[in-house]
């Protein structure tokens, strides 16, 4: 490989710094000003009796994870995230697929493609773009209220009785859930809908002539083939949902009876409303260490699958 | 295979994609016809098809919390955050791409890596720190601090762009007497262009979205667009204000709205895969 400057002689850090270093300090002093010190500032706090109200910041050693193994707000919170996590990971994994199934329906079914693919697509993308806030507020209004929503008004246009969505327990985390696979769910059907696109014909036509039905096409072609597709869409919808502040934030406020208050919002609540700052961030450590294991541990493999989406 | 005029496949396919497209338009046009109706029609316990328009609530909006201004700072915001990730993605992009040193490699993967945490785990440093210095609630604090999860987007795609252009040509401009500075510009920003323009409009719309960072490190004086959905909101079913509400959803979202529609192709590039032939 040639290099515009050759290879450097003496003292080798200034000329690193000369010929790469003039990239690649700037960005690393914003990366470690902005994310890796804001990471140590809170796995230190977390550590420290901190209070807004006291006046003193004392060691506590591991006080504040022993309250969070034995506080009942923090377990629940703990309970609501993993019930969120699951249910949008699902639902915005299945229903997109379901999606592109169709949109592909030439590949497994047989017959002619879906036509005004462009404009299919320009549709479906518009959940994406608006701002979560945004859609939060609207969805909380003109769908799940009780008097005025879209969801009561077929409800009882349909016969059935009306159901408070977001003051009911068991109902609110749904809400909340659905609205969240509203605004992820182009993400995935891009990625998947991407993957399924270049799968070739040949494998399903040569499938056909063995014999197989649709489903055993989807089941045995279809799904295999694109398997690092479905790896990052699962990935990114969980990290997704991992990340989700705005949408609890708006739609509930973490309520009724904190049944949708996820980790973020209860560590916003600690911070902001209670004050706890030792406390808010132990819970933040944990939360980077469920992170890391959610997603650095299969890194590798992460890299290497986009490198392969990316290069097809 | 049996070919029947009545294909059952057929009809279900075309029924799920036209109920998702509903699914997806619905929201969007009712919020655009609620912020026009009158009060009387928004209170109707049946949906209204047709009703009488009105100004009124986009009136309201310009008396109360004084728009345009808003408008305006937002919009500074958001293109600052968009130039500056630009900027510095690009360098960033371009060392992890081509540079081998450890260096170059750890900041790279760092940048990719912490790009999946959530953001409520690091703000409140970020906050303690931009108040020390004087930076919270000034634009420059906002842009600053959206840089955390912009900086890392921008690497990232911008990388994937890089890493496809062969380095042979900016080899073969090295050897006719290019710097490393000068390649870049000539050779590389060209070659990557789809995926400079599909990067700058993704963070440009993520950034006028934003809501948390400017909730945390902007509230008060110097609040985006975003942050005033929560003014209309009211309690759980009583006091919400529909028609400032949709009025103000309305004006944030045409904007993304337009630029989603006229570069839905940039959108699909960057997000579904570099295989945007086969996907439009």
């Amino acid at each position: 490989m040639i290099r515009p400057v050759t290879r450097p002689i003496g003292n080798s850090f200034s000329k690193w710094v000369m010929r790469e270093g003039l990239y690649v300090i700037p960005v690393s002093l914003v990366i470690l000003g902005l994310i890796v010190y804001p990471m140590i500032f809170v796995v230190r706090a977390s550590f420290q009796r901190w209070l807004i109200q006291a006046p003193a910041i004392t060691f506590a050693g591991l006080d504040n994870y022993v309250r969070i193994l034995t506080n009942s707000r923090i377990h629940n919170s703990i309970i609501v995230t993993f019930l969120y996590i699951s249910l949008s990971t699902v639902l915005t994994f299945v229903i997109p697929f379901l999606i592109a199934l169709a949109m592909n329906r030439e590949k497994w079914g047989g017959g002619k493609a879906i036509r005004g693919r462009p404009l299919i697509m320009t549709i479906a993308i518009l959940p994406l773009v608006i701002s979560p806030a945004v859609t939060a507020s609207i969805f909380r209004i003109f769908f799940w209220s009780y008097d005025y929503g879209l969801i009561n008004f077929f409800l009882r246009s349909a016969g059935f009785s009306r159901i408070p969505w977001l003051s009911l327990k068991e109902t609110a985390l749904i809400a909340v859930v659905l609205t969240n696979v509203w605004i992820r769910g182009p993400v995935a059907l891009l990625i998947l809908n991407a993957g399924m696109a270049q799968i070739p014909d040949e494998l399903f036509e040569a499938s056909r002539i063995d014999g197989a039905n649709r489903m055993q096409e989807i089941v045995y072609i279809l799904l295999p083939t694109m398997m690092s597709q479905v790896f990052i869409c699962v990935l990114l919808m969980l990290t997704s949902a991992l990340r989700e502040f705005d949408i609890p934030f708006i739609m509930t406020g973490g309520g009724p009876l904190r049944a949708t208050e996820v980790i973020n919002l209860l560590i916003y609540n600690l911070t902001v409303n209670i004050g706890n700052i030792g406390l808010a961030s132990a819970l933040a450590t944990v939360l980077i260490g469920l992170a890391t294991v959610l997603c650095l541990l299969p890194f590798r493999l992460y890299i290497r699958t986009t490198e392969g989406l990316l290069n097809k | 295979m049996k070919h029947s005029k009545f294909n059952v496949v057929s009809v279900i396919t075309k029924l799920v994609i036209i109920l998702y497209l509903l699914n997806n338009l619905i929201p969007i046009v009712w919020t655009f016809k609620t912020s026009l109706k009158l009060p009387r029609d928004i209170a109707s316990s049946t949906p209204v098809i047709f009703f009488e328009t009105t100004g009124q609530h986009y009136l309201r909006l310009f008396r109360e919390i004084n728009i345009l201004p808003v408008v305006f700072h937002s919009l500074q915001i958001t293109l600052l955050t968009s130039f500056t990730a630009m900027l510095f993605g690009l360098m960033g992009a371009y060392a992890f791409a081509r540079f081998k040193s450890w260096q170059a490699r750890s900041m790279g993967m760092l940048s990719i890596g912490l790009r999946l945490f959530p953001a409520i785990t690091i703000i409140l440093p970020i906050f303690l720190l931009f108040r020390q210095i004087g930076l919270t609630n000034t634009v420059f604090g906002v842009v600053l601090a959206n840089q955390g999860w912009a900086l890392p987007m921008s690497i990232y795609i911008l990388w994937s762009f890089i890493k496809q252009t062969p380095i042979d040509l900016e080899e073969a401009a090295w050897m006719d007497g290019c710097s490393r500075f000068s390649g870049i510009i000539k050779i590389v920003l060209p070659a990557i262009s789809p995926g400079l323009i599909s990067t700058f409009i993704l963070i440009t719309i993520f950034s006028w979205n934003e809501f948390f960072v400017p909730l945390i490190i902007g509230s008060g004086r110097h609040s985006v667009i975003t942050m005033h959905v929560t003014r209309y909101l009211g309690g759980l079913d009583y006091g919400v204000q529909w028609g400032a509400l949709s009025a103000l959803a309305t004006i944030i979202m045409v904007p993304v709205l337009i630029v989603a529609i006229f570069a839905s192709r940039y959108l699909i590039l960057v997000l579904g895969g570099s295989d945007s032939k086969k996907v439009v």
